[in-house]
């Protein structure tokens, strides 16, 4: 579960807040897609809830675990997958794997029965071993999805996770994120791709200029629009209309 | 024309960042404390350069006692220009192969040869920076002792930029044959690994050019001083003869020796220069493309696999594990903190293996001196080079665009400084061995080792954890070449101006200890134990610093 309230962020002495007066619920079980144009707030607003980013004001929590009063307890539930993963390059896909192991502190035997099968199911048995600046974009994110899934996070929260990856793997990631949720777990992810929103969400939010301006299902969304929209409307042109009358 | 000044503009740009602390300073007035904090560090080395330009005025009334002033200037231009050969063989590599900015050049519509003209003057001035700071005031403490004329300070004017620029052309054509040839990049740490051993052949060849057989025996002193001296000009005659051709420019008269050494060094400058172009046209680019070639060969892990996974370590051995790995396995951050250490300590320990310095060494074990000064010079060499090497300094700043990891992890900050630390002090430790075995060759008593080494490992360790803190409170975590981390780092020159108070602080008042009789032993001991006090001190005040401040470093 994740819980934001009021939270805002302002970058230096700019005029205009990366993110402004932000309230979002997310429940455990559900996959939320959090959309947005470019320089939206996304990215901020991830940060902020994995406490990489410290917000001016407001509180987040995590399964009900304050990130700004008890981090560590709040950061131990969480699995992120940055935009654009950009784990140790000087370190083997392995090291790396093992590393966020211990950090998390996944038992040996747990280590030993789910790795073996994510890096079968990512095709990345072979490239573990290499450094991983040797990687290609797609398989520095598997490895970064590799070593969250590992710890099996309660909250998993994916930055544009769909970019780099090729068509198997994105299906992959697709189903790996409806099992997590399923298991009782969040999942929040960021996208471009309306049309993977549209279809793996359980809700979504569009954010704009760092605030939220439609939350909901795709049903609350095309009910907030009023009669002008039908219920054949696709995501795409709902995110159009929203974001230009903003 | 247009373009050649479109890529040396862009070069000067992302080199020095210029545009960043434009928009940083000027624009979005952020961090207006950094520049204020450059100039106070600037204020803080004032006091070396003045001790620095005292030392090049002795240096001259030394050498006018046997009327051998011009060979102070030939000696300016020699270390200038082995400096930018040393040092300018790794920024080559790595401004001109390395950096990766080079590549997204490759699709624009510009020459090799306009690239290659701006990534050199980008070289250039790099290098001539910090020559300005450390040669240039030697020029003009020359034209101010000798009395010199106008005609002198306007040729300086004019020579002292293009001193680099020979021994610069040769490592960048060097650098662009190795990387055409042998296509290495795709082996970067082999690479870099081979330039450390390039380095310190050429530290060796040096070092054996310049000592051997100077020195008749049974000279009388002033006469081995001159005998020294006429033997070192006639090796820089030969080995640098632009260093006459410079002399001659600057002192002869013009239509004399003058004229010809203008001729002479300019002539060569102009030619290395258009030499350098020429073979660049056709060799730069091979080589940049050459190692984006992807390796297919992958090997497969399992057996490994199943020994790696099996193995649950404590997050803090992981933590030390990960800073051990990322140290060493990026050579920039190896080659530019402590292998230049390690040169130095084992050139020194080279000292005692020449003939004439076995003398040396002989009269200082013969003699019935007491070794204490050794433990505390030992001491106090610990903490200059621990603080040199930059490893504690750059620990943070190391981390990069990586850093959100450590603010990601579920690890108290606290564990975090603890794992940097021990592996700052474990490179100290080394530093400290290796000094140690020095010192023993020396003839110094295994009693004053160990004493130097119990306090040494309590300085370094004090010195380690200030580092932290400095790059705690001014991290450098926007690099985009792995040098920069490194070099670039406020953290780093303020810990050597604060190692330089503190030691200074340490040598009063064991200078005072000393003073009044105390007894060697009771002064060490008390030494240690305030030393480990303050450990224990600066770790809490270091470890409470970077927790505040990692709530607001942002990668």
């Amino acid at each position: 579960m994740i819980r934001l309230q009021n939270i805002s962020k302002r970058y230096g002495n700019s005029p205009h807040k990366a993110v402004d007066q932000l309230n979002l619920e997310v429940a455990s079980g559900e996959i939320f897609g959090f959309l947005g144009p470019n320089g939206a707030g996304k990215t901020t607003t991830i940060k902020m809830i994995t406490g990489i980013v410290k917000p001016d004001e407001g509180e987040i929590e995590v399964d009900g675990v304050s990130v700004l009063k008890d981090p560590l307890e709040a950061k131990k539930r969480i699995g992120y997958v940055p935009d654009g993963a950009a784990p140790f390059e000087k370190l083997t896909g392995m090291e790396y794997i093992q590393f966020m192991a211990d950090i998390y502190q996944v038992p040996t035997e747990e280590r030993v029965d789910r790795l073996p099968k994510l890096l079968s199911q990512f095709k990345m048995e072979e490239a573990v071993g290499d450094l991983i600046q040797s990687y290609s974009r797609g398989m520095k994110q598997k490895i970064t999805l590799i070593a969250t899934l590992l710890y099996q996070p309660s909250v998993w929260i994916l930055d544009e996770p769909m970019v780099g990856l090729d068509p198997q793997s994105a299906h992959l990631l697709k189903e790996q994120m409806r099992e997590h949720s399923d298991a009782g777990n969040t999942v929040f992810f960021s996208t471009h791709v309306l049309e993977v929103a549209e279809r793996l969400c359980d809700r979504l939010a569009i954010i704009h200029k760092g605030r939220v301006i439609a939350y909901g299902t795709l049903e609350d969304l095309r009910k907030g629009k009023g009669d002008g929209v039908t219920d054949e409307e696709t995501l795409e042109k709902l995110f159009l209309e929203l974001t230009e009358e903003t | 024309m247009k373009s050649l000044w479109a890529m040396i503009r862009l070069t000067l740009l992302t080199q020095f960042h210029l545009s960043v602390y434009r928009h940083r300073y000027l624009v979005r007035k952020e961090k207006l404390w950094q520049p204020l904090l450059f100039f106070l560090i600037l204020l803080l080395l004032l006091p070396v350069l003045v001790m620095m330009i005292g030392g090049y005025g002795a240096l001259y009334y030394g050498l006018s006692h046997i009327n051998q002033e011009t060979l102070l200037l030939q000696f300016f231009v020699v270390a200038a220009q082995v400096t930018a050969l040393f040092f300018g063989f790794f920024f080559v590599i790595s401004n001109l192969y390395l950096s990766g900015e080079i590549e997204s050049l490759l699709p624009l519509p510009v020459t090799p040869r306009q690239v290659l003209i701006a990534r050199f003057i980008g070289i250039w001035i790099s290098e001539l920076l910090p020559l300005l700071v450390m040669i240039f005031p030697g020029f003009i403490v020359y034209g101010v002792l000798s009395s010199a004329g106008m005609t002198y300070y306007l040729g300086v004017i004019l020579l002292f930029p293009l001193l680099p620029l020979f021994p610069l052309v040769l490592v960048t054509i060097l650098s662009m044959l190795i990387m055409r040839i042998s296509n290495v990049k795709k082996h970067r740490d082999l690479l870099q690994a081979v330039g450390l051993i390039v380095g310190v052949a050429i530290f060796i060849v040096v070092q054996i050019f310049f000592r051997g057989d100077w020195v008749e025996e049974n000279s009388s002193a002033l006469e081995m001083i001159q005998e020294v001296l006429i033997s070192f000009q006639s090796k820089l005659t030969t080995w640098f003869p632009q260093s006459v051709w410079v002399v001659d420019a600057l002192t002869a008269p013009a239509f004399q020796e003058g004229l010809l050494g203008w001729g002479l060094f300019l002539g060569l400058n102009l030619l290395s220069l258009w030499l350098m172009i020429t073979v660049g046209k056709s060799l730069l680019y091979p080589g940049v493309v050459g190692g984006n070639e992807v390796s297919s060969r992958r090997r497969v892990w399992k057996s490994r696999r199943q020994v790696q996974i099996g193995s649950a370590r404590s997050p803090l051995s992981a933590l030390f594990k990960r800073e051990w790995k990322l140290y060493f396995r990026t050579p920039m951050f190896f080659l530019n903190g402590i292998a230049p250490i390690i040169m130095l300590i084992g050139a020194s320990g080279a000292f005692t293996f020449t003939d004439n310095d076995k003398e040396i060494v002989s009269f200082l074990t013969d003699t019935s001196v007491t070794w204490d000064p050794a433990v505390w010079i030992g001491a106090s060499m610990v903490i200059f080079l621990s603080s040199f090497t930059s490893v504690s300094s750059s620990s943070i700043s190391r981390e990069g665009k990586q850093f959100y990891i450590s603010k990601l992890i579920p690890v108290p900050v606290a564990l975090m400084i603890r794992a940097k630390w021990l592996f700052s002090l474990s490179i100290s430790i080394f530093l400290i061995v290796l000094l140690g075995i020095v010192f023993g060759f020396f003839g110094v008593p295994l009693s004053s080792i160990l004493w130097m080494v119990l306090i040494g490992v309590c300085l370094a360790s004090i010195c380690n954890l200030c580092g932290i803190m400095l790059d705690a409170l001014i991290p450098n975590l926007k690099w985009t070449n792995p040098q920069e981390a490194v070099n670039k780092s406020y953290a780093g020159l303020l810990l050597v101006g604060l190692v330089g108070i503190v030691a200074g602080i340490l040598a009063g008042m064991i200078a005072i200890a000393y003073y009044f009789g105390l007894p060697s032993l009771l002064i060490k001991l008390i030494t240690l134990l305030l030393l480990l006090g303050v450990n224990w001190g600066v770790l809490k005040g270091t470890e409470a610093v970077a927790r505040k401040r990692y709530e607001y470093i942002e990668a």
